[in-house]
């Protein structure tokens, strides 16, 4: 028997004889019940005082845990969720190895599930994050991220080499971003564009910033770009709209600077998710409706729709998802990285924001983070789009990006539709991670 | 309640009831909106002194980046108390909504500051949720796995390089138990935490080389596994042989406070404690909050008071164990402050050497002060201060003044020059600090009543 089985077994027997707290609703522990507190020492023989990675015979103990926790919180065992609720808190850290730090994570987001505080909780959390972010370690962030993984340069990759084919001949371009990328990705584009072969394009770029924390820092974001497209000789205009205070599919033409002789791309990146489950259909559409020569997609490969009014389900892909994401950020980074600690945090609010809050709230449209997969995002396009499959000289291109990293990462055949070509897949050690796409209407 | 935040000792005698009765009367104070402890005297005088110690630090620094840093640190600091105060009152609804904030300006990776905050937030915030749980467990039942040791160890080697507190502990009590053993020959020496035994090959080579040899050295080690006692066992043989000293060790897989307190057979107890008759006793003690070592506090005492051993080397840290929650977040607060600061005095702060030692070590026992201690919580009484205690309980300060104060300022003089530590003799205790704030004090006591 593990040490985190006995002390299991060990202190199982302490929370049936406790009255629960979680029977309350909200949170406020102490209201006349003096007898919740209680004197009773738990005796057990695994503990940790904070510094202590899972041996070999305690392997993955955070995801049993946790997920016997969400089940014991859908079934309502009381006595059951407190007593995983401590473990939790006794064995996790958010400075230790994955497992401790998974531990620590999603112990926040079931212990705000019990206590139905996850909106407050998420509130509190993206305030927080709003005030202390800029643009200087926005910036840091990215680019150091970008430095140590392909996980976001693999997308703009795929995408700019699609663009570039797409916008072959044309002289008045017109890229409706919607990410919020802090524009990383059009550096090199604005660079293969100077270098075509015949006359330079302009380029005219709309950025619809969605995530309520990326608006703050966009505004330095004008200067540098317009800069460097002085630098490379391209003509450039650059536009920046607010998505995040009204729904996506609302923004018209107008809005989104659409000129009659354009030839326009869509570009959204990471930027579907972010966008109500019912009002996805509705923004696929309003693509559609700009008439674009190309809309290139790229999404993180996991599913929270579909199993969303199904918590333990949501869980269990939230669980597997991320852990692939700190292994991946672990052994990307260095142990001592502010940068890893950052994007781990992000995290924590996403995994919140999905697994505790309303929906329904509409807590700030434009970060419901709820990501779909490939095969589901396809359905969704087919509505309007057909698939363009990525050239050869794009599949060398990521390729070649990849093997800039470290090892571990691939590109994975989709196997779901083995037929038809459905996009690009990122791997990480053989785990498809991120998918790339592009759509032609 | 409000007496609790004066310092206190409290009553030898195991009172769990009176511990309960506080918490309920911690209960109707509830909703009495007025803080009990002033924050804003609490931050003038933290500022102050982390201003003090970082002096030399922000000298040649941008004047504008050390305004900007000193603000976000005394939000911080501001941030902490403010949660700690809240948690002292059960108000954990308000606790829970200041953590995002002291999180997210907190990181082990960041400055002093930045690093000392961020294992407090750790250790409030599990606090807060065993709170609400409404279950605590007491340091004193928990055992450490083997695994869990050995990281201890090897974090406790990283410490030994990079702070001088380890060596002065054993340099200044083998220096004291090396006087007191000066016209005897069959020594026994009790270890209550002996560990990887790293201090006794010292002590061994200054026996060995002194004029009247010893006839029998023999070493009871205390701990909580048998494997690594044996371990210790057998390099302590090793090294005794290679000195050709007369050298037997007694592994004894238990903690001080839990053998018999039944005083009523004397020669039993010291059975099993492994002394004979003729030996003359040396207790040593190297205090830490990684794990409990005594099992009982109260039961520890009384031990000793039976034992009279010829003499008692104890290094105790500057941090008292007893009192209010609040006085004790804020008394763990300084003081790890000081020692964050201490490591990462001229250390780049994505040094891994340090993280590990600050997490391993520092991070560890932060979390079972905060979130683990507390007499009020787990009904254990404990000493405040064992050097006042042993003073209390028939035992007088043998002072170390002289040759094991010289040997410490002899270490603080060797490399790498340990610049920034103060040594300062008080009393015949010796006190190792950082810029001033004592954080480490050795001491020897012998029983008032010689024979």
């Amino acid at each position: 028997m593990t040490s985190v089985d006995s002390l299991y077994n060990n202190t199982l027997f302490i929370f049936f004889t406790q009255k629960s707290s979680m029977e309350r609703t909200h949170l406020s522990p102490y209201t006349n019940h003096p007898q919740t507190t209680t004197k009773q020492p738990i005796s057990h023989t695994y503990s940790d005082p904070g510094g202590g990675e899972a041996g070999p015979d305690n392997d993955k103990w955070a995801s049993k845990l946790l997920l016997e926790c969400a089940q014991s919180i859908s079934y309502k065992d009381y006595g059951k969720i407190n007593h995983l609720l401590w473990m939790l808190n006794e064995l996790s850290s958010p400075y230790g190895d994955c497992d401790q730090k998974l531990a620590y994570y999603f112990l926040q987001a079931l212990f705000c599930k019990a206590t139905e505080s996850g909106n407050r909780c998420y509130k509190s959390l993206i305030s927080v994050a709003d005030k202390s972010h800029c643009f200087d370690s926005a910036r840091k962030l990215i680019l150091k991220f970008q430095e140590v993984s392909p996980w976001t340069t693999f997308g703009h990759v795929a995408s700019n080499g699609a663009i570039l084919e797409a916008f072959d001949g044309e002289n008045k371009l017109h890229i409706i971003d919607i990410s919020n990328t802090l524009c990383t990705q059009w550096p090199t584009l604005l660079e293969a564009l100077a270098t075509r072969s015949d006359d330079t394009p302009s380029l005219k770029l709309t950025v619809v910033v969605t995530s309520t924390m990326a608006r703050s820092v966009m505004k330095e974001i004008t200067q540098r770009m317009e800069k460097f497209a002085r630098l490379m000789g391209v003509p450039f205009e650059l536009n920046l709209i607010n998505g995040s205070n009204k729904r996506l599919w609302q923004l018209t033409k107008e809005e989104l600077n659409v000129q009659e002789g354009e030839a326009i791309a869509v570009n959204c990146i990471g930027a579907l998710r972010r966008v109500e489950v019912e009002d996805r259909g509705d923004v696929i559409r309003l693509f559609s409706s700009l008439n674009p020569r190309i809309v290139t997609v790229v999404e993180e490969e996991a599913d929270f729709t579909s199993s969303r009014f199904d918590f333990v389900k949501c869980f269990e892909e939230c669980l597997r998802y991320y852990t692939l994401y700190f292994e991946m950020l672990e052994e990307s980074f260095t142990p001592t990285s502010n940068e890893r600690l950052m994007l781990e945090r992000e995290c924590s609010r996403s995994i919140v924001r999905v697994l505790t809050c309303d929906d329904e709230q509409n807590i700030d449209s434009g970060d419901c983070e709820r990501r779909e997969k490939g095969n589901q995002w396809c359905e969704r396009l087919k509505e309007h789009f057909s698939l363009v499959g990525f050239s050869d000289d794009v599949v060398d291109d990521v390729k070649a990006l990849l093997k800039r990293y470290r090892t571990g990462w691939s590109l994975a055949h989709d196997r779901t539709n083995s037929n038809e070509d459905s996009g690009m897949m990122l791997a990480w050690k053989d785990e498809p991670v991120v998918w790339a796409s592009a759509w032609k209407p | 309640m409000l007496q609790s935040l004066h310092l206190q000792h409290p009553p030898i005698s195991s009172t769990t009831s009176s511990s309960v009765k506080d918490s309920t009367m911690n209960m109707n104070t509830n909703t009495s909106k007025r803080p009990i402890h002033d924050s804003t005297d609490e931050i003038t005088e933290f500022s102050g002194e982390i201003k003090r110690r970082n002096i030399n630090e922000h000298e040649h620094e941008d004047n504008s980046l050390t305004v900007e840093a000193e603000s976000s640190g005394l939000r911080l600091l501001g941030l902490l108390l403010q949660c700690a105060e809240c948690v002292a009152v059960e108000n954990l609804n308000r606790a829970n909504s200041l953590l995002p904030e002291i999180s997210e300006l907190s990181s082990p990776f960041g400055s002093s500051l930045e690093r000392v905050a961020a294992y407090f937030a750790e250790a409030l915030q599990a606090r807060i949720i065993s709170s609400y749980l409404g279950t605590y467990s007491p340091l004193s039942i928990k055992t450490l796995t083997l695994a869990q040791n050995q990281r201890i160890h090897n974090a406790l080697q990283s410490y030994n390089s990079i702070t001088p507190f380890i060596k002065f502990s054993h340099f200044t009590s083998n220096q004291a138990i090396f006087q007191a053993l000066e016209h005897e020959e069959t020594v026994h020496i009790i270890d209550l935490d002996i560990m990887q035994g790293l201090q006794w090959p010292g002590l061994f080579h200054i026996l060995a080389s002194r004029p009247r040899k010893l006839k029998s050295l023999r070493i009871t080690g205390i701990g909580s596994s048998h494997s690594l006692l044996e371990a210790t066992g057998v390099r302590l043989h090793e090294f005794a042989n290679s000195l050709n000293l007369p050298f037997e060790f007694i592994p004894l897989e238990c903690k001080i406070g839990n053998i018999s307190s039944d005083s009523t057979d004397f020669t039993e107890f010291l059975t099993q404690l492994g002394i004979r008759s003729d030996e003359t006793v040396v207790v040593h003690w190297l205090h830490h909050c990684l794990y409990d070592v005594t099992g009982s506090d109260y039961n520890t005492v009384r031990l000793l008071r039976l034992l009279k051993p010829k003499l008692i080397t104890v290094i105790e840290q500057d941090l008292s164990h007893g009192g209010s929650f609040l006085n004790r977040f804020v008394e763990a607060l300084h003081y790890y402050s000081a020692l964050f600061d201490a490591v990462g005095d001229g250390v780049e702060p994505e040094n891994v050497e340090r993280f590990t030692v600050e997490r391993q070590l520092f991070g560890a026992e932060i979390k079972n002060i905060v979130a683990v201690g507390g007499p009020k919580r787990t009904g254990e009484v404990k000493v405040e201060k064992w050097g006042m205690e042993l003073g209390r309980v028939g035992f007088r300060a043998v002072s170390l003044a002289g040759n094991p104060a010289s040997q410490a300022s002899l270490l603080l003089g060797m490399f790498p020059p340990w610049k920034g530590y103060t040594l300062v003799e008080e009393s015949g205790r010796l006190k190792l600090g950082w810029k001033d704030l004592s954080l480490v004090t050795a001491s020897a006591w012998e029983p008032l009543d010689l024979d």
